[in-house]
């Protein structure tokens, strides 16, 4: 795949003066009227600007010409792209009914490309097993936006699903409500997740569980950004089912995540048996921290690096 | 006899071709509303699936739409719908007129909800149809005439011959 691929013909003039490996790409930003940023290992500016009938031509393009088809995902602020990049969309957003926004005007768009990383979790995966019973921990992976913590999910995941370090390996069902863990593209998961690996992408959370509960017997089920309280109810739910739970959550500390309320009966239960804490240095390298329930740490800052 | 039946093949045949490429049109419109409707699938998966439920040439025409499609090399549903059109109309496997309705098409394209794309749609679809029961009630009409025609022709002969 290419950055060409995300652009109508008639754009793609400007963007072959640029040659960008795919792969070191991290996101592309459009933002009306003002220039193109790519934000690789740094932020580039480059001398393409678009205006409001490029952005809609743009939006309809990654839509496949089927605008239709990507309400939901719309009204959610983001359409899936094939390879699993994630496109945030935003603007002018007007009131449906429900309670609910969609983007009116789409003037800033933001193109978040998926990169496989395997293994970043090789390091971490034995810390997350329990020493005596051998069986997968809940796990809850804390981390400001942008540092990995979909990368590290996926890669537990798959790490889970295959075994590693020693252990078995087991059924996981994943909950993949925007279809980023998988990099699912219409259903299909183009990122490796493990070969006992049940996806459900779009739906809900609480859905989700319980198709994977009754149907497909998960030893673990993983799912993305939880913050509501619908959330930890479905986390309930799976737990009380007997499956192993892991999960991501927008933060910085421990602390943080302690405070949100809705998370409150989580924290009370005990129900995640370790934490794991993403963050990063001024060189943008990442490191990992594990903690048990009680917020002892359990080994020292891990540096999250990929391994081929 | 042979004459008359000539000509009515002739005048017939035209139009029967032309019915036959509107109801095509009209199947092909109608799968994609159920499509639309049901499982909101975007348009290049319902022309595959299409292509396998349509006669030819529409099974080439929808295959072809939803493989250039795939190819995601930045044209757009337009460009390559009117591109097949235009194509499918200059070998000669569709009338001017079936090419019009399916332009049409194509520029109905694009909406930004199911409801208005299954509206725009629906709008064909519908004028298709009193197309096709109009066309229907003049072909009986013609062959009608046709039969009249012939016999009146066969009766000339044997008083002719006679």
């Amino acid at each position: 795949m290419e950055l060409l691929d995300f652009f109508p013909e008639n754009m793609r003039a400007r963007w072959r003066q640029y040659s960008f490996c795919f792969n070191e790409v991290r996101e592309i930003r459009l933002r009306v009227n003002h220039s193109v940023r790519v934000l690789c290992d740094r932020d580039i500016k480059l001398a393409i600007v678009y205006d409001e009938r490029d952005m809609e031509e743009i939006f309809r393009y990654l839509c496949h010409d089927s605008v239709y088809a990507y309400e939901e995902e719309r009204k959610q602020g983001f359409i899936m792209a094939d390879g699993g990049h994630r496109i945030g969309i935003t603007g002018e957003l007007t009131a449906l009914e429900n309670g609910r926004y969609i983007a009116k005007y789409i003037r800033y768009i933001n193109i978040r490309l998926a990169h496989e990383h395997k293994n970043v979790a090789r390091e971490i995966i034995n810390h997350i097993y329990d020493a005596k019973s051998g069986q997968p921990l809940n796990t809850l992976i804390i981390s400001p936006p942008g540092l990995g913590k979909t990368t590290l999910l996926r890669d537990m995941i798959r790490l889970l699903s295959n075994g590693a370090a020693g252990h078995e390996g087991c059924n996981v069902g994943v909950v993949d409500e925007r279809g980023e863990i998988a990099g699912a593209y219409r259903g299909s998961a183009l990122l490796d997740c493990g070969e006992r690996t049940d996806i459900i992408t779009g739906g809900d959370k609480r859905q989700g569980i319980s198709i994977l509960v009754r149907t497909f017997s998960p030893r673990v089920i993983a799912m993305d950004e939880i913050g509501g309280e619908l959330d930890a109810q479905s986390i309930f739910y799976a737990g009380v089912s007997g499956c192993g739970v892991i999960a991501t959550v927008h933060g910085s500390t421990l602390e943080d995540i302690r405070k949100k309320r809705e998370l409150d009966a989580l924290f009370e239960q005990e129900i995640f048996k370790r934490f794991i804490l993403i963050s990063s240095d001024s060189s943008l390298s990442r490191y990992a921290s594990i903690y048990d329930e009680r917020g002892n740490e359990l080994c020292g800052r891990k540096q999250l690096r990929a391994y081929a | 006899m042979t004459g008359a039946f000539g000509f009515g093949y002739a005048l017939c045949y035209e139009m029967n071709r032309l019915l036959f490429h509107y109801k095509e049109q009209k199947q092909m419109l109608l799968y994609m509303i159920n499509e639309i409707s049901f499982l909101h699938m975007p348009m290049q998966e319902i022309f595959a699936a299409a292509s396998v439920r349509l006669k030819e040439p529409y099974q080439s025409f929808t295959f072809g739409v939803s493989e250039c499609m795939g190819e995601r090399n930045g044209r757009t549903l337009y460009d390559i719908w009117s591109a097949k059109t235009e194509q499918m109309q200059k070998d000669g496997e569709c009338p001017k007129a079936a090419s019009a309705i399916l332009m049409r098409i194509g520029e109905s394209f694009g909406c930004e909800g199911d409801k208005m794309q299954i509206d725009a749609l629906r709008l064909i679809e519908e004028e298709l149809s009193e197309e096709i029961a109009k066309m229907s009630r003049e072909n009986e009409e013609k062959s009608r005439l046709i039969r009249t025609l012939s016999i009146l022709a066969g009766l000339f002969c044997i008083v002719l011959f006679i």
